[in-house]
């Protein structure tokens, strides 16, 4: 049995350290799925309701696909859920007046280099920032974010090709090589 | 991307040798490659929040038609008080304790039309009398 089928059946069998280690493991990344999915107001509360239907729902949990597949499938649902709830004008209005003061180039250092990702990455549309943030926070492939989205491989892959343009073109006007 | 063949190579990280190929002779490509290369670098540089919210306690599932179904029974209970409790009979009158050695009679109050509750609560309320009727005397 490996290490996440150690997970999964401990899970199942209710034990609590079974749950710290799903936190231990995975609850950063749920935690930045959600934030940059459903935004700062909201990323405990996806982190955290992500949690909650694995604990109430891994009993109905069967091992066809990847554990990783099943929980991002969740937080899926529930960051949109909670995208949806949030108040756009308030959100956006935030990014706008950050967004319309770049640094020059050629004081760009790393961290403002992130920071000039991270912003890039929010402004995504949400059909391309959900593929993006399967695929490179999750760790989810092309096929099983097909799957997980109901979408052909060749629409996931579309719509990554178009996030990664779209972060380039950001990232080149914040002075990437 | 300057060259749009190979997206998914390029974008879903695949392996072809026709893709190897290609990128020998095609420097646009090579350069697509360095810069989502460096894009995931980045990002996974960058994305580093952590989650401090630990394992949220279960909350009780409360369906959505709950107080309404609360409402209902409370309801239902006070239209069965009013209805139900004037019906009861009156307490029967004290039973003289029997004379030593004698024969102690009870009547049980059942009203043809009571439902089983009812029968059922007047014989417990005969066998309570009965056994304080016991406890009191000494036969």
């Amino acid at each position: 049995m490996g290490p996440m089928e150690e997970l999964v059946s401990a899970l199942k069998a209710g034990r609590p350290e079974a749950y710290e280690r799903l936190v231990r493991e995975y609850g950063d990344r749920l935690y930045r799925f959600g934030l940059r999915l459903a935004g700062p107001m909201w990323a405990d509360d996806v982190a955290q309701e992500v949690l909650l239907r694995v604990f109430r729902s891994i009993g109905a949990y069967r091992p066809e696909g990847r554990f990783e597949a099943w929980l991002f499938s969740i937080a899926n649902h529930v960051a949109i859920d909670f995208a949806r709830r949030r108040r756009p004008e308030r959100w956006s209005s935030a990014r706008e007046s950050e967004a319309e003061e770049p640094a020059p180039p050629d004081l760009l250092e790393d961290r403002e280099r992130h920071v000039a990702l991270l912003r890039a990455v929010e402004r995504l549309p949400v059909e391309q920032k959900q593929v993006f943030l399967l695929r490179e926070e999750a760790g989810l492939s092309f096929r099983e974010i097909a799957e997980m989205l109901d979408c052909p491989i060749n629409t996931a892959l579309g719509r990554m090709h178009y996030a990664m343009e779209n972060l380039r073109k950001a990232l080149k006007a914040h002075g990437m090589r | 991307m300057e060259c749009d063949r190979f997206v998914e190579e390029k974008v879903g990280e695949a392996d072809s040798p026709e893709f190897r190929a290609h990128r020998e002779e095609c420097e646009s490509c090579r350069r697509d490659l360095e810069e989502l290369a460096e894009i995931r670098t980045l990002y996974r540089e960058a994305s580093v929040e952590r989650y401090r919210g630990g394992m949220p306690a279960p909350r009780r599932v409360r369906a959505a038609w709950a107080p309404a179904a609360v409402a209902a029974a409370a309801l239902v209970a006070i239209l069965v008080s009013i209805l139900v409790l004037p019906m009861r009979p009156p307490p029967p009158p004290p039973v003289p304790a029997p004379e030593p050695g004698g024969t102690a009679f009870f009547r049980v109050h059942v009203e043809p039309w009571a439902g089983d509750e009812r029968i059922s609560r007047a014989i417990d309320d005969t066998w309570e009398r009965l056994e304080t009727l016991e406890r009191s005397t000494k036969w």
